[in-house]
């Protein structure tokens, strides 16, 4: 994918002018930068979430799958009904809840998670999903130790056969999610 | 601890009882029960009247009547906010009826529903109409603060329309529901017998109160009075309990 961006602004601040982005395909491309350079307005407009910029892009995805900044859970209802939302398959459901360590909890109200337990649903939720590319803002938000470990390994496995674009902070991420392709901001 | 023990049940029943006592001593101090009758008097002749046949076929007749007004009107009013949520055209159309609906005298609208509408069924009318601004503005606006992160993360992962309703909206519009259920059921009492008090359909609690205020029976007219706020709670009650249960069974 190649994004030629003339410009991006957010009112009257430029946030990307002339800029052109090459994500090579299937690989594991991370975006680096201090906060406040557009890491994630970049990663909504390689995922095609923002259309509100001048430019054009080549080889986009058709069936983005993003796992937002936010978690984007709905609160006030059980964790496990926030699953069925992307899926009617119970035992793919199953499974994700015992991979994320979240079995046992799934009757839980999200609004009782931790913010750690939060992100590991969010995962959850992306792990039932189907997609060409795989887009992760700071996905280890929350996460520390063997458990981002074993999430990283986790999203490693959904990520092959696609291609993975991922924000972090963290360089100790880039080994964990195999990024071979940098954009530095 | 202290909110605990004044919202507990004992608290409450003692708030009645106080509330009790002090009508008792009114109705002492008055001596006159064409004035002020005794509580005693009036839950003697409540006994009497529950014992009469005319005394269920008038609550049958007015608690069917105000539920079908309620019901079709909450239906509708849900109906009719997704379409102005939806389409912006159809918000400004109902905007008008929506806001003369709200400001107009129930008074006003009873006597004009009464040139169209036969008295027997007057009370689902205006029972419909004084409910639909309530639920239609409440829903509508819950619909408008729904989370838009949410809804666009829906579209990202290509959730259906019946899901996001089930897991996105109803749970987002939950608290709006509830508080428009809560202000709209008593009102839909309120006008639904004010309602039947001016067009005195035959065999409604409405003419059992207009009776009692022509007969001057203060003790009769309390009685129904009592009536009619047992029915409107046990409604709001069972109404509110069936509303969180079909919540609760759509998003779980």
């Amino acid at each position: 994918m190649i994004a030629r961006i003339e410009v991006k602004r957010f009112g009257e601040k430029v946030i990307f002018s002339n800029a052109v982005f090459n994500v090579p395909s299937l690989s594991h491309t991370a975006i680096l930068g201090p906060s406040g350079r557009g890491k994630t307005t970049l990663m909504r407009i390689l995922s095609g979430l923002d259309r509100e910029w001048k430019g054009s892009i080549e080889d986009g995805p058709e069936h983005p799958l993003v796992l937002f900044q936010e978690d984007r859970l709905t609160g006030n209802i059980p964790a496990l009904s926030n699953l069925r939302a992307v899926s009617d398959d119970a035992a793919a459901i199953r499974k994700v809840l015992s991979d994320t360590g979240l079995s046992g909890e799934e009757k839980k109200s999200v609004h009782e998670f931790s913010g750690g337990m939060r992100r590991r649903l969010a995962i959850a939720r992306i792990l039932l999903l189907d997609g060409d590319f795989l887009f992760l803002d700071e996905p280890f938000r929350g996460l520390d130790g063997p458990m981002k470990a074993h999430i990283a390994s986790l999203l490693l496995d959904h990520a092959a056969g696609r291609t993975l674009v991922f924000i972090t902070h963290d360089e100790d991420d880039l080994s964990l999610l195999g990024a071979d392709s940098i954009i530095e901001l | 601890m202290r909110s605990t023990i004044w919202e507990s049940k004992r608290a409450r029943a003692g708030a009645v009882l106080f509330w009790l006592l002090i009508w008792e001593i009114a109705s002492l101090l008055i001596g006159e029960e064409l004035f002020l009758p005794s509580p005693l008097s009036v839950a003697e002749r409540l006994l009497s009247l529950s014992v009469t046949s005319v005394f269920w076929s008038s609550v049958l007749f007015t608690l069917l009547r105000i539920i079908a007004g309620f019901i079709l009107s909450a239906l509708t009013a849900a109906a009719a906010a997704a379409l102005s949520y939806r389409f912006p055209l159809f918000s400004l159309a109902a905007d008008p009826f929506v806001r003369i609906i709200r400001t107009t005298p129930v008074a006003s609208i009873v006597i004009l529903v009464l040139v169209w509408v036969r008295s027997r069924n007057l009370s689902v009318v205006i029972s419909f109409l004084m409910v639909f601004p309530v639920v239609y503005t409440g829903i509508l606006e819950g619909l408008k603060s729904t989370d838009h992160d949410l809804l666009e993360a829906a579209a990202v992962y290509r959730i259906t329309l019946v899901k996001r309703i089930r897991y996105i909206f109803i749970p987002s519009l939950t608290p709006y529901i509830e508080s428009a259920l809560r202000t709209s059921l008593g009102l839909s009492w309120k006008s639904g017998i004010a309602a039947e008090v001016i067009g005195l359909p035959d065999g409604s609690i409405g003419e059992r109160l207009y009776e009692a205020k022509i007969y001057l029976s203060t003790p009769d007219l309390f009685a129904w009075t009592v009536v009619v706020i047992i029915l409107a709670f046990i409604f709001e009650r069972t109404f509110l309990a069936l509303a969180r249960l079909l919540v609760k069974g759509a998003v779980s």
